[in-house]
């Protein structure tokens, strides 16, 4: 399996002298294609920067992080927005659609933003939201939709074009469970077919949907579970 | 009461310490809401410390005298307001114009006054850069009766034909000082200045001052009879004055003027009809309509300002309502906001306003010495009106958020959820329908206007009031109807927006989301663009109706020289002709003004009217119109121009036709109007012999008609065989040359002096064309709305920007390169600033086409250029300057988990 993202003994430090926060302190973390990393750790462990830098939003003090090869800290920063736009997909807790753009125009965004034209990233738009099985809400703006609903336009872009990295950011923290586990369940599906993800969570419920568990405290990598089979393999196993 | 104002003290205190907690978003309120107020402070107390008292205003009129009598130029006896400067009438206007009385004839019945004459003419003297015209006024300056009038500087009052005192201004035109001698070319005389004379109130004036029977009459024309100031004990009586007027001069009298008569002793009144002056109507309702379209202005950019104030609170203010505010209290914390900052500004403003009065007096005094300050004077109900506009202006800016507010739910709020705006569908309805009412109102006024300045001038000034009235107030409904539209408008383009680039499309469709804030923005643009266009579009109008009427005495690029210099001699009482040397005024031209090709064009020789020098051996020309009788006329050449394909074709400024030339050589003429020429190519002329009137005889001459030459007031071409036939005397009439360039101001004074040097005194006119006097005005109409846009687009998009940080924070995580930011930031100011122009304009038209259809003389002329601009030019300039102000960088949104 080859590696998707490479994370090598990455630091980031905020602020400096007596008030610097040290978020992270030489975390390493390899996620190959067709696997779903679960991030774990309490508030405040440096969950979220490490997100923020693997899909080169935030830059790292040290360390290397590699995304399909490419190394963020060679590339500037609008190069590594064209990453972002090619090669990595976000999904957040909320804030993550534009409230003014319908559900099509929010997964034809990147493709927008890359150059495409209105109406092929439209059609790739509306090809990802029939993936998620929400077709037929295309044209609803964000207000006039339900969480859950929005959280699967959050991951149609997360996944629109061909991207190969998705980072997830507590996708179903304003979720209710049993639409939360709709939204993991979709998300291990896109895994499945290739991708490789991050998802990071703070509800053990929701780790066991992932290949494997990091568990962060302090900036630091405390634990690390070896390959486990999620809910969906276990349950049908079971049958 | 007590408990009334007791619930609102908690609410002022959160209004303030949101103000202090909010630092940037008040100050800009506060800058808003105090610039009008500094704008009109600053007015206010430079009005009341320039306005004179009446005493003054008669002192400067009259000095020390009782009275001023002046002619009346309508000739014959007159009727006269208390003060005839505001207004006078002949006893029978159908009385034919005449000689104006001598006012020192009129008054020589009145016993008991000393008369202090003074008479005005104009000289031409020299400058260390030429040649500058001057005026001429012969009175004993230093005259005890004259203190007030005139105030003495430096040296002494002229005692000598030989000398003279003049104003400061000239003083420093003429480069002399007290003691030199100046010397005047028109008429030429040497004179010597013995001192420095100020006009009390005309710190511009240029003009010599000399004893009387110095050089008037003698070589300089007066401007008219002289004027007679009485002085004495005994007061000028309104019994007096209309005793003075049966005789056909006008009278100021101090004691009049101090005290008027009552109405109906006026007989004045009642013949003009005037209840009082309507122009002071019209000033009002402008003044009203330009402090409440800037009232307006500011209203609507604090209003926009407020609305992101009150998003911001939205929070606190569901805090109010779960702490068991009621809708009220919510409402009043907004409310209280606008209390709070339009108080803060009206102090502001009206400290800054008198501050920058007095440090702008002496400045402006220095700067222009039109402006002549009396004591510093601050007018404290002014100012106290003017802050409570302020106070006014922030309450209003308040209110619409201040009703949002009350309506949010506290429970969204506090949950952080971002709301819908949706316009009731009536609400645009019923912009439309005062749209529609404010056009109807306009257009009626309009023809109302036009149907009385045509057809009953003697309505009365109530009823131009009214006319007034329904013009101003239907352009203002139609206003009002469309910033009523402008959410709808917002809504409309944002639901429009699906097919749009990416940056246009999110910031139409936020506009549209964020009402609140783009409304107000859309129709502060609106309203500024609206006012702009339409006063762009009457001074255009003015402007081409001046263009229209402009007659150019050459055509465009030619000076001309006439060769026939005209004097008058005092002593035989008669005018001489002195004939100018062309060639002598051609070397002295050479080299000071830019190249030129000369042309001397030779002119019949009309028969004169009076006074001749010369008898009468010249016949009188007049070629009779085929159609109505209109006649061939010379223009600025006096009499008919002569000559042959060339002469002709420096007159046109190069228009001439194989059959124009061909005609000439014929002996016949060339008409420049159509008409003149009849069908079987004559021209027909009726030739009276001036000696004996009776004796006439018809001759017929072949005729062009040459098309297409510019209009200088010619309209014919005679060959000299045709001025013969018709028995006219050709002599050179014009040295006409045509300039590769224009000449500079500074070249023509050379120029005129150049000739003055040669002996040569004759008036050098260059055709410059029609010069506008509106080119920059126009253009500062432009910069108004430019200024008004930038604004207003420049605080919505602002607000957008910091309104939208979570926006932006996706935008980066879904990989927007850097520069997004700065690309949608740009077309949120461009495309508001677009749909805020084209609105504006279109209502623009609205008073324009009102006011324009009013006046008959006046026809629609669209300013491209100015208008182009502010549809085009101002947004693109707005969507350049957001562009370039907003920062590229995205800040990551800290999200609180």
């Amino acid at each position: 399996m080859s590696a998707v993202l490479e994370i090598t003994d990455l630091t980031r430090v905020h602020g400096s002298g007596p008030s610097a926060v040290h978020a992270l302190r030489g975390v390493s973390l390899t996620v190959t294609a067709g696997e779903l990393v679960a991030v774990m750790g309490p508030s405040g462990s440096g969950k979220s920067t490490l997100l923020t830098c693997a899909g080169g939003l935030g830059s790292p003090t040290g360390g290397t992080v590699s995304v399909e090869g490419t190394v963020l800290g060679t590339l500037s920063r609008s190069e590594r927005a064209t990453l972002r736009r090619r090669a990595v997909g976000y999904v957040f807790q909320d804030l993550n659609l534009i409230p003014v753009l319908t559900a099509a125009e929010n997964v034809a965004l990147p493709r927008e933003l890359d150059g495409e034209s209105s109406r092929a990233a439209r059609r790739l738009a509306r090809a990802a939201l029939a993936e998620v099985g929400i077709a037929d809400l295309a044209d609803r703006f964000p207000d006039d939709m339900s969480g859950g609903q929005q959280q699967r336009v959050a991951i149609a872009r997360a996944v629109v074009g061909d991207r190969r990295l998705i980072l997830a950011d507590e996708p179903t923290g304003a979720l209710d469970t049993e639409t939360g586990e709709a939204v993991l369940r979709l998300l291990r599906a896109r895994i499945d077919a290739g991708a490789a993800g991050v998802l990071v969570t703070h509800e053990a419920r929701h780790a066991a949907w992932a290949d494997r568990v990091v568990f962060l405290r302090d900036g630091q990598m405390v634990d690390e579970t070896g390959r486990t089979d999620h809910p969906e393999v276990l349950l049908g196993a079971a049958r | 009461m007590s408990r009334w104002l007791a619930g609102w003290a908690p609410l002022l205190r959160i209004a303030r310490r949101d103000a202090l907690r909010a630092r940037g978003r008040s100050a800009l309120i506060v800058v808003m809401i105090a610039l009008p107020v500094v704008t009109l402070t600053w007015l206010s107390v430079l009005h009341r410390t320039q306005e004179l008292d009446p005493d003054e205003l008669v002192d400067r009129q009259l000095g020390q005298a009782q009275a001023l009598v002046l002619p009346a130029y309508s000739g014959g006896p007159v009727l006269q307001a208390p003060d005839p400067f505001t207004g006078s009438l002949p006893v029978d206007p159908t009385v034919e114009v005449g000689e104006p009385a001598d006012p020192r004839d009129a008054v020589a019945g009145l016993t008991g006054y000393r008369l202090l004459v003074s008479q005005a003419g104009t000289v031409e003297a020299r400058t260390p850069s030429g040649v500058a015209a001057a005026e001429w006024t012969e009175v004993t300056v230093g005259d005890p009766a004259n203190a007030g009038r005139y105030v003495r500087e430096a040296g002494r009052a002229p005692r000598e034909p030989s000398e003279v005192a003049v104003t400061p201004t000239l003083l420093d035109h003429l480069g002399a000082q007290v003691g030199d001698t100046v010397e005047l070319s028109s008429p030429a005389r040497e004179l010597t200045v013995t001192g420095v004379v100020r006009v009390t109130g005309n710190r511009t004036a240029e003009e010599f001052f000399a004893l009387p029977g110095t050089l008037i009459g003698k070589g300089v024309p007066a401007h008219g009879p002289a004027t007679v100031r009485l002085v004495g004990d005994r007061p000028v009586s309104w019994a007096d004055v209309q005793a003075l007027n049966a005789q056909g001069v006008i009278v100021y009298s101090r004691h009049v003027v101090l005290d008027p008569p009552p109405r109906p002793d006026v007989p004045f009144y009642e013949v003009s009809g005037e209840s009082d002056n309507p122009s002071w109507v019209f000033a009002l309702l402008a003044g009203v309509m330009i402090v409440a379209l800037a009232a307006l202005e500011v209203t609507l950019l604090a209003g926009a300002a407020f609305a992101v104030g009150t998003r911001r609170q939205a929070r606190a203010l569901a805090l109010v309502a779960a702490a068991g505010g009621s809708r009220r209290d919510v409402r009043r914390v907004v409310l209280a906001g606008g209390l709070v900052l339009g108080g803060a500004a009206s102090i502001a403003g009206i400290a800054t306003g008198v501050g920058l009065a007095a440090a702008s007096k002496p400045l402006l005094m220095a700067w222009s010495d039109s402006f002549d300050f009396g004591r510093f004077d601050v007018p404290p109900w002014e100012l106290a009106g003017i802050a409570a506009l302020g106070v006014v202006t922030g309450l209003l800016a308040a209110v619409l958020p201040a009703r949002s507010a009350a309506r949010q739910d506290p429970v969204a709020a506090l949950g952080g959820r971002r709301g819908q705006v949706r316009t009731p569908r009536k609400v645009p309805a019923i912009g439309l329908v005062i749209t529609a009412v404010g056009i109807g109102m306009a257009a009626l006024g309009s023809s109302l206007a036009l149907a009385m300045t045509t057809g009953l001038s003697s309505a009365g000034g109530m009823a131009a009031q009214g006319v007034a009235a329904l013009l101003a107030g239907g352009a203002a409904l139609a206003q009002l109807g469309l910033i009523i539209c402008s959410p709808a408008v917002i809504g409309l383009a944002a639901r429009w927006s699906g097919r749009l680039p990416l940056a246009a499309r999110l910031a139409l469709r936020d506009a549209g989301r964020h009402r609140g804030r783009s409304a107000p923005a859309l129709a502060a643009i609106l309203t500024a663009v609206t006012g702009s266009t339409a006063l762009l579009l009457y001074v255009a109008a003015i402007d081409a109706s001046d263009r229209e009427a402009y007659q150019p005495s050459w055509p465009a690029g030619h000076a001309g020289l006439n060769l026939q210099s005209v004097h008058y001699d005092p002593v035989k009482g008669v005018e001489t002709v002195r004939e100018l040397d062309p060639d002598r005024a051609v070397a002295a031209l050479r080299g000071v003004l830019p190249g030129f090709d000369a042309e001397v064009v030779p002119a019949t020789v009309e028969g004169c009217f009076d006074q001749c020098a010369e008898p009468a051996g010249t016949a009188l020309a007049l070629p009779v119109h085929r159609a109505s009788g209109g006649y061939l006329q010379g223009g600025s050449y006096g009499a008919m121009p002569v000559g042959g394909a060339a002469t002709l074709s420096a007159v046109t400024g190069g228009v001439s036709s194989r059959q124009a030339e061909r005609v000439l050589d014929r002996g016949g003429v060339v008409s420049f109007v159509p008409g003149v020429v009849r069908p079987d190519g004559t021209v027909r002329f009726e030739v009276r012999d001036a000696a004996e009137d009776v004796e006439m005889r018809h001759v017929s001459l072949p005729g062009a008609y040459l098309r297409g030459v510019p209009d200088t007031g010619t309209t014919g071409f005679y060959s000299p065989q045709a001025a013969e036939r018709l028995g006219l005397d050709v002599r050179p009439s014009t040295l006409l040359l045509d300039l590769r360039r224009l000449p500079t101001r500074g070249e023509e004074e050379a120029a005129r002096a150049a000739l003055v040097d040669a002996g040569i005194d004759g008036w050098l006119t260059v055709e410059r064309g029609y010069v506008s006097d509106y080119a920059l005005g126009l253009m500062l109409l432009v910069g108004a709305a430019a200024v008004i846009t930038l604004g207003a687009t420049g605080i919505a998009t602002g607000l957008a920007q910091a309104d939208a940080r979570a926006d932006h924070a996706t935008l980066a995580a879904v990989g927007a390169a850097p520069g997004v930011r700065r690309r949608l930031a740009s077309a949120q100011a461009l495309s508001l600033a677009a749909l805020g122009s084209l609105l504006g304009i279109a209502s623009g038209f609205v008073p324009a086409l009102a006011l324009i259809g009013a006046v008959r003389s006046l026809e629609v002329t669209v300013p491209w250029l100015q208008l182009s601009l502010v549809l085009v030019g101002i947004p693109l300039l707005a969507g350049a300057l957001a562009f370039a102000f907003t920062r590229s960088r995205v800040p990551l949104e800290r999200r609180i988990a």
